[in-house]
Parts: structure tokens; sequence; C-alpha cells
């Protein structure tokens, strides 16, 4: 385990950094309006971005525990969004279904 | 807080008010299981409030825990984060243009904030649902790590309940709908492909962000086509 001050300022690295990552583009677009053709590409790079973040945590979760139970509540996410069933329902079936996937002994 | 409580849509905010409880549990189920493996009561305080971004958090802690060094650690979560590069991109024309508040902002910009901050009827609702979402993040996350962290919630496992699926299922319930056409959806399908299929070779936070070079294909392709259209 490190000593205080060093784990300090790891997590003063840590904060700083990512408030930088946060704060650089916010600041940097102040004002200016994208023209259309960029603002369309951000949007979707970060629609991509969004979607690839859900597929790895459906996958692999928050480490590298693949679960099926987990991927068929989020596959089954999918398709209710595909069918234009409301957010909160989706969200609440999505979870549902792994744990009574899991409850059937899937992993 | 009054104003951003009734421009968010109804069902968003039912959405994000669910977010936060289950962002809450997972919280306290963090912060007991970093001083289960030996951290200061105050580490997963003091990042869950300052660094604000779970998987980072998760990362830092699982690698100091593992004996790992801190430096490493902070660099394997600023990889992590380097995703709020784009989305900061992405979220900007939704914010004003007051410096303060964009300051503000910045440190409110997470994945599930920045999915409900691009999706809505109009650029009012957009903005409420992003401020809404990370101001609730900002109070359960810390507050929920506090309290695992000091002992307070016994977290029974909660992979049981389902709960690692809420997160994952509430990106594609708001995002899937916003891929309109079939050139977004092919950037979504390379970059889940990317990403997936990058996993296993590439550091936590690299496969996520490799996902957006699919669009740059898609959009030379979609530039031809629609040149061709015209022609």
């Amino acid at each position: 385990m490190p000593d205080t001050r060093t784990l300090v300022t790891a997590i003063v690295i840590l904060a700083l950094g990512t408030y930088a990552f946060r704060a650089v583009p916010l600041l940097a677009g102040r004002g200016v309006r994208p023209p259309e053709p960029l603002e369309r590409a951000t949007n979707r790079a970060a629609v991509v971005l969004l979607l690839a973040v859900a597929a790895t945590a459906g996958v692999f979760g928050s480490g590298d525990h693949v679960s099926w139970a987990r991927t068929l509540g989020v596959g089954v996410a999918v398709g209710l969004t595909w069918r234009r069933v409301n957010v909160l329902v989706t969200i609440l079936t999505a979870g549902a279904v792994a744990a009574l996937a899991r409850a059937v002994g899937m992993a | 807080m009054r104003s951003i409580w009734r421009t968010t849509p109804p069902l968003t905010r039912r959405a994000v008010v669910l977010v936060c409880l289950a962002d809450a549990v997972v919280a306290v189920s963090y912060g007991a299981g970093a001083v289960r493996s030996g951290l200061a009561v105050w580490v997963p305080a003091v990042l869950a409030l300052f660094v604000l971004a779970g998987s980072s958090e998760l990362l830092f802690v699982t690698i100091v825990a593992a004996g790992g060094s801190a430096y490493a650690a902070a660099a394997a979560g600023l990889l992590v984060n380097s995703r709020h590069l784009p989305y900061g991109a992405a979220t900007g024309p939704i914010l004003p243009p007051s410096r303060l508040t964009r300051a503000w902002a910045a440190h409110l910009s997470n994945d599930e904030s920045v999915a409900f901050g691009l999706s809505g009827p109009g650029l009012r609702q957009r903005r409420a649902s992003f401020w809404l979402c990370g101001l609730g993040i900002l109070i359960a996350w810390p507050l929920g790590a506090t309290i695992g962290a000091i002992g307070l919630g016994r977290v029974p496992n909660l992979d049981r309940f389902g709960l690692d699926a809420l997160f994952p299922a509430v990106l594609v319930a708001v995002a899937l709908p916003l891929v309109r056409d079939r050139f977004a959806a092919a950037s979504v399908l390379g970059g889940v492909a990317l990403a997936l299929g990058a996993w296993t070779f590439l550091p936590p936070g690299a496969p996520q962000l490799v996902s957006i070079a699919a669009v740059v294909p898609v959009l030379i392709v979609e530039h031809l086509v629609g040149r061709s259209g015209h022609a």
C-alpha cells in the first residue's frame, strides 16, 4: 500500500487530469457554434462511444467478468428500445431479466 | 433547481431518479469494497467527490489495493477518463456560453449525463436533463461511497438483483434512439465490434475510445454518396 503522501498526489493527478479532459472541450468550444457537419460528426462520435461503453460494460462488466445473464439483460434492452418501449420499462426489464437468468443458474 | 426539474421531460425525470438510486447502491458497495481491500476510509470518499467517474475510481482502487503503483493507477484511470474529451465536444453546443457555468458543468459530465444531455425533444429539455442527471450523480455517488466506506451500508451481492445490467441498459435505452439513419447505425455497429474485439489486448478504457475510429470511414462514404446523389 503506498504511503499517504504518494496516494494523495496520485489522487490529485487523477482528479485534475479528469477535470481537464472534461473542461477543455467545453471551455474551448465556448461561444462558437460549430459548423453543421462538425457538430454532426462529434454527435455521432459521442453516440458510438456511449454504445461502445454500453456493449463492453454489458459483456465484460466493470472488470473482465463475462456474464451471460447480464449480456442477456442488456440484449433485451436493445430489443425493447428498438421496439420503442419507454426508457424506464426498458431499464427495469433489463435488470429483471439478468436477475431471473441468474436465479435459474445462468452465469 | 426547480426549473431544471420542471423542464426535464417527466419520463426522463423518473429514469434519472432510477439511475441515481442505482448509482448510489453501487457506490455503497464500491466504498465498502475499497475499505475492505485495505484502503483508508477517506480514499473512496475523496475519489468519488473529486474524480466523480466510477469506472476509473474502481480501477484506481483495484490497482492500488493489489499493490500496484499509485501513479500507474492514476494513469490507468486517466486513460479510462480520456473519453470525456469527445463527450465534451458533443455536449458543448447544448450548454450556455458562460465560462463559469461550463467550468461547473464539466465536473458533472459522465456517461449517463452525456447520454441524457444528447437526447430530448429540444435544446431546453436536453440541457435540463444533463444538469438533472449530473447533479443527481454528484450527490448519489459520493454519498453512497462514503456510506459504504464508513461501514453503514451492508450490501448483499448486487449482481443477484441484476444491478450490473442497469448501467449498460440505461446507455442503450437513452443513446440507441439517437441512431437515426443507416450511416449512424453502421458507425455504431463498427464501433461496438472494434471495442469488443480490442478488449482482450488493450488496457481498460482504450477499447471504448477505439470505437470512435469507426466514425471516420462512414463519414467519408456518406460524403461520397451524398455528392453522387447530387450529381
